[in-house]
């Protein structure tokens, strides 16, 4: 049987999107059930974070060639636009996310109190913002 | 990232993405966008963004953004330089020597016009990050860490 590079860029791209959502909301659950949450951990999600993110929107490129791109007037292309959105939003936020984890870094901090509210939200809305976009993927590879 | 996301997104909503995507196959696209990217990293790795935790002065700290924003601005140029003129040079040889000599002015063109646009990405880009570490800041300090409590 013949596999299509096509399939391996899908693949690629749901298990890259799988990673960056579970890891984001893990992360989020640890900072409202744990006592404190170990700054290595969070470093290692950082970075494994930026890699699956330049993954992520490569591997989305790939199938909008795979799947044709749609136009911006239609629902498709809606969703496209906002997905597009969403993701420069989360781009930023999560720039945000990585420099407050540098700078615990930098304090030689072992482990973030749970309590940390604005970096818990961060993983939040990371984890929010990531569920959106699967949504939206939905949306632009089936329509509503 | 930010900048091919935006790309993308102007792409989509003013018309243009799917022509640029339809012309270019997976492995090109691939060595394209990851020529990019480690270009992006390799510049990356001499950035420093993140402040001191111990605080800067109001002096150091607005030296600190300006020089970000220079350096960043001097490291879009570059790499807009270096990817374009690879990237053209690469597909002049590709389309074969006797189209050389009548498209050396075009692409210089392009190369010259890139870098200048690529050190504007550059001081969008570093504003950009010098508001996220002043947000970070607000975050990481507001936090009250465990051992240090």
């Amino acid at each position: 049987m013949a596999v299509s590079e096509y399939l391996l860029v899908r693949t690629l791209h749901v298990l890259a999107a799988s990673m960056a959502l579970g890891g984001s909301v893990v992360l989020w659950l640890a900072f409202r059930v744990a006592d404190d949450v170990s700054v290595t951990l969070l470093s290692w999600f950082e970075g494994l974070f930026w890699g699956t993110a330049g993954l992520l929107v490569f591997t989305g490129l790939g199938n909008l060639v795979a799947f044709g791109v749609p136009d911006a007037t239609t629902t498709r292309g809606t969703a496209l636009t906002l997905k597009l959105g969403v993701l420069l939003v989360l781009v930023l936020g999560s720039i945000v996310r990585t420099f407050a984890v540098v700078r615990y870094e930098r304090l030689e901090v072992c482990a973030v109190d749970a309590d940390d509210d604005r970096l818990r939200w961060l993983y939040a809305g990371t984890g929010w913002c990531l569920a959106a976009v699967v949504v939206l993927a939905g949306v632009i590879a089936r329509g509503l | 990232m930010l900048v091919v996301v935006s790309a993308v997104l102007v792409g989509h909503v003013y018309g243009g993405l799917a022509e640029a995507l339809l012309g270019t196959d997976t492995p090109t696209a691939g060595l394209l966008f990851g020529y990019l990217w480690l270009l992006a990293l390799v510049a990356a790795a001499d950035l420093e963004v993140v402040a001191s935790p111990g605080g800067d002065s109001a002096d150091a700290r607005a030296r600190r953004s300006v020089g970000t924003i220079g350096w960043t601005a001097g490291a879009g140029a570059g790499i807009a330089l270096v990817y374009l003129t690879v990237v053209l040079v690469l597909g002049f040889v590709a389309s074969g020597p006797g189209s050389t000599d009548t498209g050396t002015v075009a692409v210089g063109r392009i190369v010259v016009g890139g870098t200048v646009v690529g050190a504007g990405i550059g001081i969008v880009v570093g504003g950009l990050l010098v508001a996220c570490d002043r947000m970070a800041a607000a975050v990481a300090s507001d936090a009250v860490p465990s051992d240090e409590a």
